[in-house]
């Protein structure tokens, strides 16, 4: 094992970036520098590991920049963490869990203008107090993550956020208690630890400056230190053997036990003195401090960005601070500014140098930062914002370094497999955002099974059902950012439509005479059936294309299947939702079921012992309900409806207005060939003769196999459409909840999908006889059942034609008049 | 009881149902059997710990489950304050949970990030995890009018 001193690995490592800078002249030097630079690069790449182990992030970054073999060995993720956990800056961030939200400022009942405000752990942190209460508020998540109430006999002098200074970035207050008229000291940390410090043997009653819980700064006549363990108090001296006095501004305490004085007030821009004290060094309490290193420099006041300082192998002190200042160029301006408070002020940062007793305070290093109209109560508040560091060009190395270090890089850095996992769990919405942000992440998007887990994961009935298998990557995408438009056109709130597309079929060259029962979409909207007695016609609602025609045997007449209901129950209850069903009602007194896919396969089941003599209700291929009768005048039979799972719901009433529904649901599935089906849930619900459309429903075994669960109903039929959930308990019974009227709009159509969300279309009133040649406005909304928000999605004027008209639900409206006018929305802004 | 060392060697002691959440875990629990030999590991206790007794997924759940999981990013309330945690912490649970082959975990992570991303535009989601935009000018350009060709109507 091989192991270098800091001095040596940089020394070395100078050497590598002389070769890489110097190339060109690479042959003039001396037989020595070849030796050295071969012997680096031959290394074995563990020991050029530990070496750049002892790097700071900037030489990292040169490192890697020599050549190939060492950026592949600073490719290493245990390298870059080392070098983040080693460094003590206040540019990492920290880590804290929390719980407590925003909202949680209101009832403390505390006038914003009276708190005070300061920035803690990196400006992850901030801290809000006034006299009576000290809160820690996390500004990533805006929660408040710790309150601290200040005890009755007490009060709050100060609160100092010193998070540079102790390695806990602790918030350091001070108490005067009222009392018994002593100081005390208080530390909390954001993770809600809080000690109290007793400072009562200091005989002092006025402010006083703290560095964590081990040294402070009384600034009585001048200026004393305190080391708090030891209870020891010394004077603080200048050079010339004189007090400091207060005609210095407040001390900057650095990490390490090291203090700033420096003269002059905030905001002049005259001559500063900077004197710097090594705390820590004091020997005696008799013996006055006095300072390692002094200098001038003409600057408004600092406050403390970072600082290096270190002992060198002669055991001097040397090393850096780094101070923000505000400064200004025009100097007679500055002299106006104390009574003109509005000026403007620029940030800068200052590098102070360190050489052995004095301080360089090399002006090469200050870079003038944006320029800011600010008051001077607005400099005071913006007091080292470490989020304004971040516009600064051309800052020291180790700031950009430490910046580029942030942690927030990590997502790119997570592998693949990780990667995908997150993308899974995303929306195809946001699929197509994150490709934008960077080439990584595009990458990723350019697997095809992202796509397919995109399509697969959707349940929604914006979605068109495509044979996966031969889609490609585009086509993939095609469909989704499809189905993304729409589902943002109803998501959305006021969402306007930019484009929009009409398409119009003149009815009589297809034989078809037009009637609301004529005309159907299928596969989520994605096609559109015609009919005729004789003819059924597919069109491609997004080419226009007629794709297929079925003619009729001659001695046969086409209907809709369930054409009272539309579709829309054959839709609801095949998980598939892919095909549209017919049935031939032919002369010779029989049924054949017909099945119509885009590509134009047409299966036929010929249903020879069906009765005709009822009303059939049919649900998909499998299942179907003839209804009785009407044997019993008393007894009004409504529609079944068909529930996902195999699951029928069917009620009845007495001809009564006054008499409830009587409910009942019957599991298709478990039937015993041989006896009659049995409800299992039975239910009562007194309203008037409404008819009931299916929403959703969620039917389901529980841990004793008993059926329960909830469906979800809209009382359709009026002006005020109403959600209706009926509860499926464990004995058998239904309770009834009835939401309240989704508005007074004209619900057109409503559906749901498998997740809970409805959407309709609504009017603001219908009037069926004088619909003629007006301007009607939809309104497109979604139904959270849950929550029972609306939300309404795009308007659209829509001029309709003479005679009725259907309005369908997945983004297009169908007139059907002398021409079958559809008009297609197609996108949303 | 099973012995976990961590990498800064803390040790824990746990019980083996517990640590058997993960996957990884438990095979090298197989491969070595009982033994009193400290097996390093990073702690990941108080989330199985919390979690134990529920059943774990099986072993070729992730190619079923594909096909039938929904997109729902929905997180217990345990496991959101469990989760609630910076950037840094919250991508070394991923990477942990991924390591340790802890499913549920590692779903937990990722609905994380995801519900992060989740309505914001490609401009917020490069502030909100650094992400540094690499495409050049000309290239994006290009990039952007290639990849949007499929989606000009036809």
């Amino acid at each position: 094992m091989v192991y270098l001193s800091k001095p040596a690995s940089d020394q070395l490592l100078s050497i590598a970036s002389i070769r890489h800078d110097k190339r060109s002249e690479f042959t003039t030097y001396s037989y020595h520098h070849l030796t050295v630079m071969s012997l680096l690069v031959e290394l074995p790449n563990d020991v050029l590991f530990n070496i750049f182990k002892l790097l700071r992030p900037s030489n990292i970054f040169s490192v890697q920049k020599t050549c190939k073999r060492f950026l592949a060995i600073t490719m290493d993720r245990c390298l870059w963490t080392s070098a983040y956990k080693c460094s003590e800056d206040d540019f990492l961030l920290v880590i804290d869990p929390y719980s407590q939200t925003v909202g949680e400022l209101e009832p403390y009942g505390i006038d914003s203008l009276e708190l005070q405000r300061s920035e803690i752990y990196q400006g992850r942190y901030l801290i809000i107090w006034h006299s009576r209460v000290i809160l820690v508020l996390d500004l990533q998540t805006k929660h408040v993550v710790f309150r601290y109430d200040v005890p009755d006999d007490a009060c709050l002098l100060l609160t100092f956020a010193q998070s540079r200074i102790a390695k806990d970035s602790r918030v350091h207050s001070l108490f005067w208690n009222t009392q018994s008229r002593t100081m005390s000291s208080l530390h909390i940390n954001p993770l809600g630890d809080v000690t109290v410090g007793d400072l009562s043997f200091l005989d002092i009653d006025n402010e006083m400056y703290l560095s964590g819980d081990e040294f402070a700064i009384v600034p009585q006549t001048t200026f004393r230190a305190v080391h708090i363990p030891s209870q020891a108090v010394y004077p603080i001296h200048s050079t010339s053997g004189m007090p400091v006095d207060n005609n210095y501004s407040a001390p900057i305490f650095l990490p390490g036990g090291y203090v700033l004085f420096h003269t002059g007030f905030f905001h002049e821009l005259s001559d500063h003195h900077f004197q710097l004290y090594r705390l820590s060094c004091h020997t005696s309490a008799w013996t006055p401090l006095l300072p390692t290193h002094q200098g001038h420099f003409g600057c408004a006041a600092a406050s403390l960005l970072s600082s290096d300082i270190s002992l060198n192998s002669c055991s001097e002190l040397t090393g850096r601070i780094w101070l923000l200042v505000d400064t200004q160029k025009e100097q007679h301006i500055l002299k106006e500014s104390r009574c003109c408070p509005a000026k403007r002020w620029a940030r800068a940062v200052l590098a102070l140098e360190l050489s052995l007793v004095s301080m360089d305070l090399g002006e090469q290093f200050i870079r003038i930062g944006p320029q800011l109209e600010m008051d001077y109560m607005d400099v005071l508040a913006l007091d080292g914002s470490r989020g304004f560091l971040v516009t600064i060009d051309g800052v020291a190395d180790r700031i950009d370094s430490l910046l580029l270090l942030s942690p927030m890089l990590l997502l790119v850095e997570l592998p693949e497999d990780v990667l995908f996992n997150i993308v899974r769990f995303l929306r195809p919405g946001d699929i197509f955002s994150i490709r934008k942000t960077c080439k990584c992440l595009l990458a990723i998007t350019k697997y095809r099974h992202v796509w397919v887990t995109a399509y697969k994961s959707c349940e929604d009935d914006f979605l068109p059902v495509v044979d996966l298998a031969s889609q490609t990557i585009d086509d993939l995408q095609r469909v989704l950012l499809r189905y993304h438009q729409l589902e943002t056109l109803w998501t959305t709130p006021s969402a306007k439509l930019c484009r929009k597309k009409f398409w119009s079929i003149d009815a009589a060259a297809y034989g078809i005479v037009p009637r609301d029962t004529d005309v159907a979409e299928v596969y989520q909207g994605h096609y559109l059936v015609l009919r005729s007695d004789q003819a059924i016609h597919v069109f491609d609602l997004r080419t226009k294309d007629e794709i297929f025609r079925y003619d009729a045997p001659e001695d046969t007449r086409l209907r809709f299947l369930d054409s009272e209901l539309g579709v829309g129950a054959t839709r609801i209850f095949n998980n598939d939702t892919d095909f549209c069903l017919l049935f031939c009602f032919t002369y010779s007194k029989t049924v054949s079921l017909f099945r119509i896919s885009p590509l134009g396969v047409i299966s036929v089941r010929d249903c020879p012992k069906l009765p005709l003599s009822g009303k059939i209700h049919w649900a998909g291929t499998m299942w179907a309900i003839v209804s009785p009768t009407q044997a019993n005048k008393d007894i009004l039979w409504w529609y079944p409806i068909f529930l996902p799972g195999g699951y029928v719901l069917r009620w009845f009433s007495s001809i009564e207005q006054s008499s409830p529904h009587h409910f009942e649901l019957y599991h298709l599935s478990c039937r015993t060939p041989g006896k009659p089906l049995l409800p299992t849930h039975r239910g009562h619900y007194v309203c008037s003769n409404w008819s009931f459309r299916l929403l959703c429903s969620e039917i389901s075994l529980n841990d004793r196999s008993e059926l329960t669960g909830h469906i979800w109903l809209l009382k359709s039929l009026g002006a005020t459409p109403q959600p209706v959930c009926i509860t499926l308990h464990a004995g058998g019974d239904m309770s009834f909840s009835v939401a309240p009227s989704l508005s007074s709009l004209y619900t057109l159509d409503l559906t749901a999908h498998a997740q809970g969300k409805s959407r309709g279309i609504g009017l603001p009133h219908f009037d069926s006889e004088s619909g003629e040649k007006q301007h009607w406005t939809l309104w497109h909304f979604s139904m959270d059942l849950g929550k029972l928000v609306i939300q309404h999605g795009a308007q659209w004027d829509v001029h309709t034609m003479p005679g009725r008209h259907l309005a369908f639900h997945r983004g297009f409206m169908i007139n059907i008049g002398e021409k079958i006018k559809i008009d297609l929305m197609d996108e949303v802004s | 009881m099973v012995t976990l060392v961590t990498s800064d060697n803390e040790k824990f002691n746990a019980e083996k149902e517990v640590v058997e959440r993960s996957v990884l875990i438990k095979n090298m629990l197989e491969d070595v059997g009982e033994s009193d030999q400290p097996i390093p590991l990073p702690m990941f206790l108080e989330y199985c710990e919390h979690h134990r007794g529920e059943p774990l997924p099986a072993p070729d759940a992730d190619t079923s489950q594909d096909d039938t999981r929904k997109r729902t990013t929905d997180i217990s309330e345990w496991d959101q304050k469990f989760i609630t945690v910076d950037q840094e912490m919250l991508f070394e649970i991923i990477l942990a949970a991924n390591y340790l082959d802890i499913k549920s975990l590692l779903d937990v992570g990722c609905k994380t990030v995801a519900n992060m991303i989740k309505g914001k535009t490609p401009e917020e989601i490069r502030k909100l995890f650094n992400i540094v935009n690499d495409f050049t000018p000309r290239r994006r350009c290009a990039q952007i009018k290639k990849e949007n060709e499929w989606a000009e109507d036809r």
